[in-house]
């Protein structure tokens, strides 16, 4: 059963894979050329320190003209080294690339592909030696200057102590001297100088007031927003205060929780909280804030009861979000759980939620619900 | 179940065993029987020319619509043309253009080949003593082995094509630019081998389009039948084959270092 060839099929066939191959071979072409794999060229050599991700293949630009691909990457041989950079050039363009040209990787856009930048030397250079080596220049990445803000930011933070500390001291002469007492009050009779002592420290509490605004923008930022928020950092007292809110608490005293004078959360003290627990699954609804809010009577020394009580309102905090996931709302969304140490100070607040100040209730954690109204 | 269980099996060593045979006929093929070749050649790849300008063209205007609206918001719609071929050249074309070809000749090849069984030719064929794999099989098994990378060539140009007519009715990049861009994030290293995987899938496609026709029972309906499993099975046959060949090919390609 043989098929004899018909020549218009067989014609037509040919002329198919004819044009497609042509069509094909084209397109290969294309993108060879773009690859500079089959115009004449010349090679170039860069020793970089770090090549940020350059790729083999990714372009090279002479003066912002496309105008190579790299060509080859190789590691140094041993720690410390330089990494070389082979790339390979059109030909027409080795008039510009002289001597003392420079190599450097640049960023196209804020995430686009890296991309080398050679820029040509000067007119009367000398051509490329024999080593095709020509200079490169660093450029800072993203993380350098990460780094460098990091130190910045901890400067500012030092001027602060130190412009802080400095204040006091002005202030306590200048005090003296508006009393008149002390050997440089006595000395200073001249008005001007007094003048131009006060002016100093007023502007010295200025700087300081536009310092700490600062800071405070900085920690309202996030993602260090989350972690003072979770510390209830900047609204200590104003945790206690929703006048738009509906306001429950619970009231528990630490001698139940938690093992004398430490953190640390007896068995007791574990089932009162499951009570707690159970309390709190039935009143919530999605919007409910929750505050744990420690206090103490003992008035020895208010910055071990403020630690104190942190603790204890953290570690309350700890056991109700892992056994009763407090601060979840449904499967995605989060609740604001506020865990706050008042050590000894009284707060402004009174335990209704009124702004009227209440007598101190002494020891004390409480676990208050606020859910706005709406 | 058992039944079905032992009924699939015997298929799948049938077919196993068919498309070694047809396999090893198919360089026979070309010398012996090289009129019924060039005439299934034309059969399939300029049977199939009109479709598959059309389905490119429609998919590069319809890929060009989608991502100018989502490009410019970021205003990079000037990237489109790098996008739009690398995402036709390298996958959408290859397999499109096999879907394509699976669909017009696997219900082809089977109703064809189902047929002639039903009306005794496969018999009196074998009977002249005219083996019916060589004759009828490996011709047009090697006719869609050729034809398809030539077609997904072709789906490639038009959908680029397509892109570019969308551009020029409706965005601001010159030809010129738009044919520049388009090159950007080609590799040779992706797009050759996707071009050639699909003769894989034409093979497959031939294979299990012919098989399904002669394993017909014989009558008017089975044949009908059988278009319908050779389309059905020579799809998932394509689908199934890209999914072993493309971490086949892109191990194959970091292997020898091929990297543009």
């Amino acid at each position: 059963m043989r098929h004899a060839i018909s020549p218009r099929k067989l014609v037509l066939s040919l002329l198919f894979i004819g044009t497609i191959t042509a069509i094909a071979f084209t397109g290969v072409a294309i993108v060879a050329g773009r690859q500079w794999r089959i115009q004449p060229t010349f090679r170039v050599r860069a020793d970089f320190a770090s090549i940020s991700g350059l790729n083999l293949g990714d372009r090279v630009r002479v003066q912002g003209i496309d105008a190579g691909v790299v060509d080859a990457i190789e590691p140094p041989p041993a720690p410390g080294g330089l990494v070389t950079l082979w790339m390979r050039i059109d030909e027409s363009l080795r008039p510009l690339v002289r001597a003392d040209a420079k190599a450097m990787i640049v960023s196209q856009g804020v995430v686009g592909a890296r991309v080398v930048e050679i820029r040509p030397g000067l007119p009367d250079a000398p051509e490329l030696p024999d080593s095709m080596r020509i200079a490169a220049e660093q450029t800072p990445e993203i993380a350098d200057l990460m780094n460098q803000a990091t130190v910045t930011l901890k400067r500012v933070d030092a001027v602060a102590v130190a412009a802080e500390r400095g204040l006091g001291e002005i202030n306590s002469i200048a005090t003296s001297i508006r009393e008149g007492k002390g050997s440089l009050g006595r000395l200073v009779q001249d008005e001007e100088a007094y003048r131009k002592l006060l002016a100093l420290s007023d502007r010295g509490s200025r700087t300081l007031n536009d310092l700490e605004e600062n800071l405070a923008a900085l920690k309202r930022t996030w993602p260090l927003s989350r972690y003072f928020d979770e510390r209830a950092f900047y609204d200590r007292e104003r945790v206690l205060f929703k006048p738009g809110a509906d306001r429950e608490s619970k009231t528990l005293h630490p001698d139940a929780l938690f093992e004398p004078g430490r953190s640390v959360l007896t068995p007791g003290g574990r089932a009162l909280l499951d009570e707690i627990g159970t309390w709190f699954k039935r009143a919530k609804t999605g919007k409910t804030e929750v505050v744990i809010a420690a206090f103490t009577d003992d008035r020895r020394d208010p910055e071990l009861a403020q630690l104190m009580t942190q603790e204890q309102a953290d570690s309350v905090r700890r056991y109700l979000v892992a056994r009763y996931a407090i601060d979840t709302v449904g499967w995605f969304g989060t609740r604001k759980v506020a865990a706050v140490g008042f050590g000894n100070q009284a707060p402004r607040i009174s335990a209704e939620g009124n702004a009227s100040p209440a007598a101190s209730q002494g020891r004390r954690v409480e676990i208050i619900l606020f859910t706005p109204r709406t | 179940m058992r039944q079905a269980l032992r009924n699939s099996l015997y298929a799948t060593t049938d077919f196993v065993r068919f498309s070694a045979e047809a396999l090893a006929g198919l360089p026979g093929a070309v010398v012996r029987r090289p009129g019924m070749l060039i005439h299934q050649f034309e059969r399939v790849a300029l049977g199939s020319l009109a479709l598959v300008l059309f389905a490119g063209m429609s998919i590069g205007l319809v890929t060009w619509l989608q991502l100018h609206r989502l490009l410019v918001k970021y205003g990079i719609e000037a990237t489109l043309p790098s996008v739009l071929a690398v995402a036709v050249m390298v996958e959408t074309g290859p397999v499109l253009a096999s879907l394509l070809v699976a669909g017009r000749l696997g219900a082809g090849l089977a109703a064809e080949l189902g047929s002639m069984n039903l009306t005794e030719e496969v018999d009196a064929l074998e009977l002249l003593g005219a083996p019916v794999v060589p004759t009828l099989v490996c011709p047009r098994v090697l006719a869609c082995t050729l034809a398809v990378p030539f077609l997904t060539v072709l789906i490639d140009v038009s959908a680029l094509a397509g892109g570019l007519l969308a551009e020029l009715v409706a965005g601001t990049l010159s030809p010129q630019l738009f044919g520049q861009r388009a090159f950007d994030f080609v590799r040779l290293s992706d797009v050759v081998p996707a071009t050639l995987k699909t003769g894989v899938f034409g093979l497959v496609i031939g294979l299990i389009g012919c098989w399904s026709g002669l394993r017909a029972e014989r009558s008017t309906e089975a044949v009908g039948r059988a278009a319908t499993r050779g389309v059905v099975r020579s799809m998932l046959g394509v689908f199934a084959a890209n999914v072993i060949l493309v971490p086949l090919i892109q191990a194959t390609v970091e292997a020898i270092g091929w990297k543009r």
